[in-house]
């Protein structure tokens, strides 16, 4: 697993379960740029990239103005939570 | 349909009323707009270059906080709606030619490759192999390589369009028209003998030095917003800014900056031109030949105007330019230029009291007869103090497209000059066609005399882009083949050859996943920057391929599959990690040494920019003063003196605001005072009460010219505009079927789209009131 990906994991399984995090809280817990996150976090979701279909461990969304992030079951147990 | 009215617009360009549109925008595309702030701000320095201009990056990521249409074309392309097959079965193409430009990008992003099945007149998927093989079949069946086009957008990144001109040089043609004929060829043609580079000599750190910035022909508020926040900081350092432009801009008068929080709270804004001259279409050469004629006589007058050192060692052809000057009359400078001697001599005071001067240009100078020579005045201006090769001076074409700059410096040019040639040989051990091939228009004529039988476009729209829409049309349609890689539906695939495919691609919003991983591509700016681009979004479908992957895969089932000519180019190898392709660009162009490191920076690199260093790569080792004279027998002047029972019209084509080239965003032009509505025409309130009409009647437009050919268009709507008496200007692309074939630039060969004859003519009801433009546009076709 790619070093970032696995980072993200551990910060989003550190979260309770279902809670979303911000997109700018992300980057600056692991000092990334917004643009390095959403290329992470689109390899970890769910859309084929290249014809192969993500893992599905993430979903990102837009909520009150905010991007935010958000660990799926898989995810979860990809993170070995 | 939104409400159609004209109302005057108070605001500053920017603004509020720039982030309401952003979000109207990305409320089309069914992206969620709460967040638009952070979207916007998505873009970072190892994100993905916006596709909206050409204009750089200061710091290389901040670019959408800034810049309206760069957020509406980043919307565009991140739409959540699909055109897939289901949209093509419930659509005959004979439905989907008489829907607007607007409506055809619209549906979507395409989500699979689709061939034209000629029995049900509908677009059918096929695999990508298929759709390969069935292009190489077509070219490897003609007689003559030469038969073939290949069109570039000035989208294409430098890896696609350098797989891109290698394959079509392996394949044997160098008939490669690109958007580049349609707008700054003639920067190229001019300065490229004058100074011995074609691209401009000036960066982004030159703005902040500049003591006096000019600005001909051209509408930064609409067509490159970003650099208003440069001439903005101009302006509050107390820069001259000089704007010389027919029609009244809002972006050249006052610009409100959003990332300006003073600004945005207490709806404040900033001026930005401090001199506005509004001179009549085409009127730059004789306006600048006033500058200069001013600037001379202040040297003869008072002497320390010149810098005679610079003239001196660096150039060639003073004298002759000099006695050009002093021989020319005011009155005819005044009678072509449509400024008063006072005038001229107040923006030549401008230019001789700036310690250092930026000449910027775009459209307006440049599709027009005499562009190349305007052009060349315009250089000669900036010598005539040394204000080239020095900060804060320089020339300035503003360039549209993201990477058109780019795309000619990897050698997408139908005129390739040897050592491009002979390196290609050399490297790739293949002989390359020698001879020249054909820009837009000739590739048009040679689509018409059944010469040009397969036509391949790597993006763009060319159906709309380009002039003559009837007889491009004709063009196209008799074409055994027409392939367009893209990324929505536009008018140039429902205009289309006897069989017909359409190629879609990756964005430049999208990961692009090849076997090495990830891939960035380059691109190159205005102000020759070159730095990695990468997307951050999932592909909108699964079954897109990246463009350097269309072409690598077009290139080895062409060369390499039945009747090829056989390529010793690893095609597919090279597209699993791009930086495979950087390194043989890095082979083929000295240029781009190191290229993969260097583009490893955040930011990039600057090409070498030889007139910049003050090197004069030209016959002479010299940057060379060129004369011309005032030109007084245009297409115009000759339609004025044959028509004697009309007024003959100047008009200009131009863009909206909601428009990025033919791409349509939406309905307004908000800077203008337009909304909900494209088809007016803006002209001087006296010009209207002199053909007897009234502001808002509705009238026809009918070029005026010398083949016999009638080319007209019609209902457009009268909008009374602060524009210069005997000038027009409307929207392209409904008025290209006024631009004829032959109406081209001396020298450059683009279409000057920016100086039709035309006379104007109360609507006749010829056509349902409600027409849709592409409607029209059908029936001049």
């Amino acid at each position: 697993m790619d070093a970032l990906a696995a980072a993200l994991l551990r910060e989003l399984a550190a979260e309770p379960e279902g809670a979303a995090v911000s997109l700018p809280r992300l980057g600056k817990r692991l000092g990334q740029g917004a643009s390095v996150l959403m290329r992470q976090l689109a390899a970890m979701g769910e859309a084929p990239i290249g014809g192969t279909p993500g893992p599905g461990w993430v979903r990102v969304a837009m909520e009150e103005g905010r991007w935010v992030v958000r660990l799926t079951p898989a995810g979860r147990a990809a993170a070995g939570g | 349909m939104a409400e159609q009215k004209i109302e005057f617009y108070k605001g500053p360009a920017g603004g509020w009323g720039a982030l309401r549109s952003v979000t109207q925008a990305l409320l089309r595309q069914d992206i969620p707009v709460k967040g638009a702030k952070t979207l916007l701000s998505a873009n970072q320095p190892d994100g993905f270059d916006c596709p909206g201009c050409a204009w750089p990056d200061r710091n290389h990521h901040s670019t959408f906080e800034f810049c309206e249409n760069g957020a509406k074309a980043v919307a565009a392309e991140a739409t959540a709606r699909r055109a897939g097959p289901a949209f093509f079965a419930q659509h005959t193409v004979a439905e989907l030619v008489r829907q607007s430009d607007f409506w055809l990008e619209d549906q979507g992003r395409l989500t699979h490759p689709m061939v034209y099945d000629a029995a049900s007149d509908r677009y059918v998927p096929i695999e990508w192999d298929a759709a390969f093989a069935l292009i190489a079949r077509h070219l490897n069946a003609l007689p003559d390589p030469d038969q073939a086009i290949f069109y570039t957008s000035g989208r294409a990144s430098n890896e696609a369009a350098f797989l891109y001109q290698l394959f079509v040089r392996e394949y044997g043609t160098n008939n490669f028209p690109d958007c580049s004929n349609m707008c700054h060829e003639p920067s190229g043609s001019a300065m490229k003998p004058q100074i011995g580079m074609g691209k401009g000599t000036v960066t982004l750190d030159d703005f902040t030095k500049a003591d006096a910035i000019f600005i001909f022909g051209q509408n930064p508020g609409t067509n490159h917003p970003r650099m208003l926040g440069e001439l903005r900081a101009a302006h509050k350092r107390g820069a001259r800014i000089v704007s010389f432009n027919p029609l009244r801009e809002r972006g050249l008068e006052r610009f409100q900056d959003p990332q300006s929080k003073l600004e945005m709270a207490t709806l404040g804004d900033t001026p930005i031109s401090t001199h506005y001259f509004q001179l009549r279409a085409g009127g730059d050469l004789a306006a600048v030949k006033g500058m200069m004629k001013h600037v001379l006589e202040q040297e003869d007058a008072r002497g320390g105007v010149l810098d005679h050192a610079f003239i001196a060692e660096h150039t060639i052809g003073f004298e002759a330019l000099a006695a050009d000057l002093r021989a020319e009359p005011w009155a005819v400078l005044e009678a072509e230029s449509g400024l008063t001697e006072a005038q001229m001599r107040s923006a030549g005071d401008v230019y001789a009291g700036a310690g250092s001067a930026i000449v910027c240009w775009g459209m307006g100078i440049t599709q027009h007869p005499h562009s190349v020579a305007t052009i060349q005045m315009l250089v000669n201006l900036l010598m005539l103090r040394g204000n080239l090769g020095r900060p804060g001076a320089g020339a300035c074409p503003v360039r549209g497209h993201s990477n058109v700059q780019g795309d000619r410096t990897m050698g997408i040019w139908e005129k390739p000059p040897a050592a491009l040639l002979d390196r290609l040989q050399q490297v790739f051990g293949f002989e390359p066609p020698r001879t020249h091939g054909v820009d837009v228009v000739d590739s048009i004529r040679l689509m018409l005399e059944g010469k040009g039988r397969v036509f391949f476009a790597l993006g763009g729209n060319f159906a709309a882009a380009t002039p003559d829409t009837a007889a491009t049309w004709q063009a196209l349609r008799q074409c055994d083949l027409t392939v367009h890689v893209t990324t929505k539906l536009n008018r140039s695939h429902v205009v289309h050859g006897r069989e017909a495919l359409i190629l879609p691609c990756l964005g430049r919003t999208e990961i692009d996943m090849q076997a090495a991983g990830p891939q960035g591509v380059t691109v190159e700016d205005s102000m020759s920057m070159v730095h990695l681009s990468a997307g951050i979004n999932p592909p909108a479908s699964e079954h897109l391929l990246s463009e350097p992957a269309i072409v690598a895969r077009l290139a080895a089932a062409t060369l390499n599959g039945p009747a090829g000519r056989g390529s010793r180019t690893p095609w597919l190898w090279l597209v699993e990690d791009y930086a495979r392709i950087r390194d043989l660009i890095e082979q083929v162009f000295d240029d781009f040494k190191d290229f993969n490191a260097r583009v490893a920076a955040p930011g990039g690199f600057r090409l070498r920019n030889t007139a910049g260093e003050r090197v004069w790569v030209t016959d002479t080792g010299k940057a060379a003063f060129v004369a011309h004279p005032v030109p007084r027998d245009t297409p115009v002047h000759r339609a004025r003196a044959r028509v004697r029972d009309a007024v003959v019209f100047t008009l200009i084509t131009t863009r909206s605001h909601d428009q990025y080239n033919t791409t349509i965003y939406g309905m307004d032009d908000r800077y203008r005072g337009v909304f909900g509505q494209r088809r007016v025409v803006f002209i001087h309130p006296e010009d209207i009460r002199a053909l007897g009409l009234k502001d808002g009647d509705w009238v026809d437009l009918k070029t005026v010219w010398d083949d016999g050919q009638e080319r007209r268009a019609d209902r457009f709507r009268l909008v009374a505009y602060d524009i210069p008496r005997g000038n027009l200007a409307a929207y392209y692309p409904e008025t290209n079927p006024l631009v004829p074939l032959s109406a081209t630039a001396i020298v450059a060969g683009t279409p000057t789209s920016k100086a039709i004859p035309v006379v104007l003519v109360p609507h006749e009801e010829t056509v349902p009131a409600d027409a849709e433009p592409a409607q029209d546009a059908a029936v001049a076709a």
